[in-house]
């Protein structure tokens, strides 16, 4: 899908917003030319590097007032980004190693009897065509591979799926008055003692903002855990 | 040679692959990761477990990035490894349909690569991929559940996935979902037990042996949590001697001198963040002191689930609700099936039939989509959603993403 073509529409949920005001505002300026053959060209033009639009949107929105509805708050951005780092801390395993030059596995059924002849076992080329070799040495994260990607609303719909748990209703209530859907129910949040476990009455360190569930759980994690 | 089907389930956690062998078909499960353990050596797959029985300080190297397929330099050897341990021969891909899955919403230069490895650098004849909770209706019993309108609930290593799968096609525009998987209550249960106990945090494998046997879903969590002293239990730590991997103990007879874990609320409050996930946040001073993270509102797994039988057509919705199919590792968490089913039906209409299936004929839960992709290899339909290595030079990688592709929702 091209980028004018990003629906402008009320229907727009909250997981497809993600990049809408840089796009907006890139939209706009290729726009002004009305000249379809100019359009062509600046498109295969743009780079959309994932980290500038992400600081392009938080600067539009501390310093613009545009005021549409679409635009996510920048507490909402805030909140998305401590979000994802808890997750990412969370998704890590143990230390990650790289793997040596060139590293495979050698097939059991590989012919040779022992021989070291490389070239007589299939298996031991890697990258047949010119495209599997480059994925085969690519060595790249996936951040590198969403900076690269020049369809806007995969990458809206793949980063928004990672908030789908986050209610941003309340944040944005503000800007989408009429909108804003009804709060069915507020489920009270389930606050725990960060010592023994037992349920806080909502009482935190003034500190770090770790729950405590009494003054002697309190002066344990005063000792142990605050930072 | 005669044409073969061969079926890979691609999870993060583990690869289930195998070949359609009629009524013996079966896969074989192999780690989807390449380790290297304290001396040095690095192993594929389950390679590590032949080696030693020590696994602290053992590292990691996975092919997958927050669930994304990033490294094929990693994934190669262990699909060449896991290919040797499918047949007794060498496997002949210019003679094999392949069925692979894949996660939902790939992003799409990470597909077009995988469909590059698997015709330009494999050479298979034939392919088929597709998400696995797209297989799970051609598993299950269709004289127990409807096949035709299914919410697919796949609990796996990173995360759940709610996945509404209508005349056997995803409903993307219903699909949520929510980053909790096994691997967060893996490192949720590790900052537990290394706060108030011992730093396990050199031993994933250690970790993901205490989560499997001792955490369990609560049904009631507020009452359970009143009553924790009797919801303990003394987990042996390995010692190398009696024991390799650390059971719980069932019974006295244990040596005087073993390291024993004693756990309590840790084994119901890490299941718990499925139905409150602040409790990730919580636990942690940088998201516990930030009033944002403090006020947000998160939903539950209820409320996904909910918000995404909403996003269907009407009709479809309570015969949504009443072939609901858990799938995936992580729904093996002890009690997983009744509280969710209590849940649920507290949130629903109450005109609703609520079923939630959770046990398949000894089919595990995480082996439904390849059992699947099997069934599907045996039906019709296939040609017709197959991408030939014919078509594929002819068209490009670009043309076959388009085919097997997620749909953009607007
Ligand atoms: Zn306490
Ligand atoms: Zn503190």
């Amino acid at each position: 899908m091209l980028i004018e073509e990003i629906p402008k529409g009320s229907n727009v949920n909250s997981s497809t917003i993600y990049f809408t005001s840089s796009i907006n505002l890139s939209a706009r300026s290729i726009k002004q030319n009305d000249d379809g053959e100019s359009i062509k060209k600046n498109r295969t033009k743009v780079n959309y590097n994932l980290t500038s639009l992400m600081n392009a949107q938080t600067n539009i929105n501390q310093n613009d007032s545009i005021n549409n509805g679409q635009l996510k708050s920048s507490q909402q951005i805030q909140l998305e980004r401590l979000v994802s780092k808890r997750l990412s801390e969370l998704d890590s395993t143990t230390k990650s190693f790289e793997l040596p030059k060139n590293f495979q596995y050698t097939s059991i059924h590989s012919t040779g009897g022992g021989g070291n002849d490389k070239s007589s076992s299939k298996k031991s080329r890697l990258g047949n065509t010119p495209s599997t070799k480059k994925i085969l040495a690519a060595k790249r994260n996936l951040n590198s591979y969403f900076e690269e990607e020049r369809n806007l609303i995969s990458i809206n719909t793949i980063l928004g799926l990672n908030y789908q748990f986050v209610d941003f209703t309340d944040l944005n209530k503000n800007k989408n008055k009429n909108k804003r859907r009804k709060i069915e129910r507020i489920r009270p949040k389930l606050r725990l003692c960060c010592i023994c476990g037992n349920k806080s009455n909502y009482t935190r360190c003034s500190l770090c903002g770790l729950y405590y569930c009494s003054v002697k759980c309190n002066n344990l994690h005063r000792e142990s855990r605050c930072t | 040679m005669s044409k073969q089907h061969l079926v890979i389930d691609n999870g993060s956690y583990n690869i289930k692959a195998g070949f359609n062998t009629g009524e013996e078909s079966k896969p074989i499960k192999v780690p989807n990761i390449i380790s290297k353990t304290k001396d040095g050596h690095i192993h594929i797959g389950n390679q590590y477990e032949k080696h030693t029985n020590n696994y602290s300080q053992i590292q990691f190297k996975s092919p997958f990035e927050q669930g994304h397929l990033t490294s094929w330099e990693t994934e190669k050897p262990i699909w060449d490894y896991t290919f040797d341990l499918t047949s007794k021969k060498e496997i002949d891909p210019s003679s094999t349909h392949l069925i692979l899955t894949e996660t939902p919403f790939q992003l799409p230069q990470l597909s077009i690569n995988t469909d590059q490895i698997v015709f330009e650098e494999y050479g298979f004849n034939e392919y088929y991929r597709c998400a696995p909770a797209s297989l799970v209706p051609f598993s299950i019993d269709s004289s127990v559940i409807n096949f035709d309108f299914n919410l697919i609930i796949d609990s796996g290593h990173n995360f759940t996935w709610i996945i509404p799968v209508i005349y056997q096609n995803i409903y993307w525009a219903g699909v949520k979902k929510l980053p909790i998987g096994g691997k967060v209550l893996n490192n949720l249960l590790k900052e537990f037990v290394n706060f108030r106990h011992y730093d396990i945090s050199d031993d994933p494998i250690l970790v993901n042996t205490i989560k499997e046997s001792t955490c369990f879903m609560a049904d009631d969590f507020n009452q359970t949590l009143k009553k924790k002293l009797n919801n303990g239990c003394e987990f042996i730590l390995p010692d190398f001697k009696i024991t390799t991997t650390g059971f719980v103990k069932t019974t006295e007879t244990i040596p005087p001198d073993a390291q024993v874990l004693k756990l309590y609320d840790e084994r119901f409050i890490v299941p718990e963040t499925f139905y409150h996930p602040e409790i990730l946040f919580d636990n942690n001073s940088t998201t516990s002191s930030n009033q944002l993270v403090q006020s947000a509102p998160f939903k539950n797994l209820i409320d996904l689930i909910k918000e995404s039988i909403y996003a269907c057509p009407e009709i479809t919705r309570p015969l949504l609700s009443a072939n609901i199919c858990l799938v995936g590792g992580t729904t093996n968490i002890l009690n997983f099936q009744p509280r969710l089913l209590s849940e649920l039906q507290k949130e629903l209409p109450s005109n609703w039939k609520v079923r939630i299936f959770d046990n398949y004929n000894d089919i595990p839960k995480d082996e439904m989509q390849w059992y699947g992709g099997i069934n599907l290899s045996n039906e019709d339909v296939l040609k017709d959603i197959t991408i030939s290595k014919k078509e594929y030079f002819e068209h490009g990688s670009n043309w076959c993403q388009k085919q097997f592709g997620f749909k953009n929702i607007t």
